[in-house]
């Protein structure tokens, strides 16, 4: 197998327990290079924890997750290859964007030192880029974050609920970034609550539901009645 | 590492809350002994050396964990446990923002140590300083392991000295023994055992820390 | 599932040990009463060493345990080396109080005095309260997932005094009697010696029962939580 057959993800039997409740139960999922995968699934079902996992935030509580080949935990190397946007920000409330950027630069390595600079231009943050953070709003806090997330130009996007909360401006701002980070190659991986929107820019749709997989819609691109169709299914089980 | 010692650094010099608790939690520690032991001069300066130690290790005990603790509340640990860096380095960066803010508290303190007890300072800095140092070095590292255990407990950062001080006991033995030679003017060398205990101990706990860190971060 | 090493170790000490400690215990209390001889430089209040040496043992198997089985609980994230861990951290408490106890009785009648800082006291004083450090981090960080994590962490180092205890006496001059392994003042007559012994591997069998019943306690008690939880 040659490194670029190697899939993104690929996660076996992966568990997770937080103390008696069983959050995952058993998830096996194969991403291959280059995908865009939206999770989709009620409150609960296990998306957040699952993404947790592949970005190696939580350890599984049996099971194996590989990265690219690799197993999680990974080697520095294998974690540079990773962007992630969290329920947390992941940003310092007292150092302004401008700081965190520049921190996250240099904790990555990346040596271009315009990266910051350019990135706060495109997301539109460079009038509050000295400001501190916690004066943000949300939809700031989120482009900033991903900001963060593709400051070293990862290879695999995780992304969780990346679209909640946001104004149609900021929404439709991430939604073409994320296409343009898809059309480059990278791997994307989002949960959201919203199947139109999502499918927008997934090609692949998996549904959960009580912490397993319900419904993966493969290799062909689903369409938003399939989509809803076994979304309806898969959430009715008692 | 380096990124992250300074980053941290950089917003403790802008907030100053560590070091000042550090510093007024360590003078009312001697203020209390001057009054609770009700000591004459010739006491105090015997017992000089133990009412510094303990005023240090009270004081390191409860605002050490800080660094740790708010990077876990803004869910900052998550960014640095996902970062293209070992574990173990995320230890020992905390571990030197530990020990210079220590450092910064020592020195101030000190001065107000050594009015308080008509100690004389000056003339042995160098080997107390090194003594100080090695002692630090042994707090900051057995702190900055348990500071994140310490709060996820229902007491947070106060359960910290419930854990820290108990094994912390044979570095206060011999960091207090060998002060005590130190200030009597002993040079480095001819501290013998204590000082042996001292450097082992810090080896331990820095090592410890250093590989056990990535249970402790990781969820 | 495959059953781990505690579990299996817990099943057989259950049935085992309840029989041995039942069994040796009275025998035990017996001949310290009754057949061995006064020791001609203490006299009676030398009779505690019986429990008190066995307890010592018992708790340092107890920490050491704890200690090894934290280290397994962090390589497999097995709860069983978690619940394991902590049993044993439970007897160690116990027998480590025991020994406290008995040591300041006795010391009381040959010293004169409750407690002194002799090297020997004070550095297992250290031992039992960085285990009762994690005693207190167990129950208030209860609601805490991270919580077997950090406690493993703490017991691991705990361990760690052991050797510290052990070599105390030498580094340091003590005042404690050296009665194991000491040339000049050591035990002549061969009923002490099999009295010692079987103290030894009385008290040890009633220290792996408790373990084996505490560590099956927490096992259940996490089994039920889980069912409690999945109920619909």
């Amino acid at each position: 197998m040659t490194t670029s057959e190697l899939p993104a993800v690929s996660a076996a039997a992966v568990r997770r327990r937080f103390g008696p409740l069983e959050a995952l139960k058993g998830v096996d999922m194969v991403v291959p290079p280059g995908t865009s995968l939206a999770l989709f699934g009620s409150n609960g079902a296990g998306k957040t924890t699952l993404l947790r996992v592949l970005a190696g935030l939580l350890r599984p509580t049996t099971g194996t997750v590989e990265l690219f080949g690799a197993p999680l935990p990974g080697s520095p190397q294998l974690r540079r290859r990773v962007g992630v946007v969290a329920h947390e920000s992941f940003l310092y409330p007292d150092l302004s964007a401008a700081e965190n950027l520049r921190y996250y630069a240099r904790l990555y390595g990346v040596s271009d030192e315009n990266r910051p600079s350019e990135l706060l231009a495109s997301f539109g943050l460079e009038a509050v880029a000295l400001r501190p953070v916690r004066t943000y709003s949300r939809g700031m806090l989120q482009r900033l974050s991903l900001a963060r997330a593709i400051l070293h130009r990862p290879d695999l996007l995780l992304l969780d609920e990346p679209f909640a909360g946001l104004d149609p401006a900021v929404s439709a701002l991430l939604e073409r970034t994320l296409h343009a980070l898809h059309g480059a190659g990278v791997t994307i991986v989002f949960s959201s609550h919203d199947l139109e929107g999502g499918l927008r820019i997934a090609q692949r749709a998996v549904i959960m539901y009580g912490g397993r997989i319900a419904w993966d819609s493969g290799a062909a691109r689903p369409s938003l009645e399939e989509a809803r169709d076994a979304y309806e299914r898969t959430s009715v089980r008692i | 590492m380096g990124a992250i010692v300074w980053k941290d650094l950089l917003s403790e010099l802008r907030s100053r809350d560590t070091v000042m608790s550090l510093f007024v939690l360590g003078v009312l520690v001697l203020v209390i002994f001057q009054f609770a032991l009700n000591l004459t001069p010739t006491e105090t300066r015997r017992l000089a050396p133990g009412m510094l130690w303990t005023a240090i290790v009270i004081s390191s005990s409860l605002a050490i964990g800080r660094t740790l603790i708010s990077e876990r509340e803004a869910g900052c640990l998550g960014a640095l446990v996902i970062a293209p860096i070992d574990r173990g380095s995320i230890f020992i960066a905390k571990l030197v923002v530990n020990l210079v803010l220590l450092s910064v508290f020592e020195i101030t303190l000190l001065p107000v140590f050594a009015l308080m007890s008509d100690v004389s300072i000056l003339a042995v800095w160098p080997q107390l300083a090194v003594v100080m140092f090695a002692g630090t070095l042994g707090l900051a590292a057995v702190g900055t392991l348990f500071a994140l255990a310490a709060a996820g407990t229902r007491a947070r950062e106060t359960m910290l000295p419930l854990i820290a001080l108990p094994l912390e006991i044979p570095l206060v033995l011999a960091a207090v023994q060998c002060t005590e030679a130190v200030l009597a003017g002993a040079s480095l060398t001819a501290l013998g055992a204590w000082a042996n205990l001292l450097f082992a101990f810090d080896a331990l706990f820095v090592a410890v820390g250093w590989l056990a860190f990535e249970f402790v971060a990781v969820e | 599932m495959t059953q781990r090493l505690p579990v299996t170790i817990e099943k057989w000490s259950l049935w085992l040990f309840p029989a041995a400690a039942t069994l040796l215990i009275p025998i035990a209390i017996l001949g310290v009463f009754f057949w061995v001889p006064t020791d001609a430089g203490l006299g009676l209040s030398q009779r505690i060493f019986y429990f008190h040496v066995p307890c010592a043992m018992a708790s340092f198997a107890s920490y050491a345990a704890a200690g090894l089985c934290g280290i397994a609980y962090l390589r497999s994230s097995a709860s069983e080396w978690d619940h394991a861990s902590n049993a044993a951290v439970g007897t160690g408490m116990l027998f480590g109080s025991l020994v406290l106890i008995t040591g300041s009785i006795w010391a009381r009648t040959a010293w004169g005095t409750w407690w002194t800082w002799d090297a020997r006291l004070t550095t297992f004083l250290i031992l039992w309260l960085v285990f009762a450090s994690y005693t207190i981090l167990r129950a208030l960080g209860r609601g805490n997932d991270m919580t077997p994590r950090y406690a493993a962490v703490l017991a691991i180092v705990g361990a760690m005094n052991i050797p510290l205890v052990m070599v105390a006496t030498k580094l340091w001059r003590t005042i404690h009697p050296q009665v194991i392994g000491n040339p000049k003042g050591g035990i002549d007559d061969p009923r002490m010696l099999a009295t010692l012994g079987l103290g030894m591997v009385a008290i040890l069998s009633l220290c792996v029962w408790f373990w084996a019943l505490r560590s099956r306690i927490l096992r259940v008690e996490e089994k039920l939580a889980v069912l409690e939880t999945s109920r619909p």
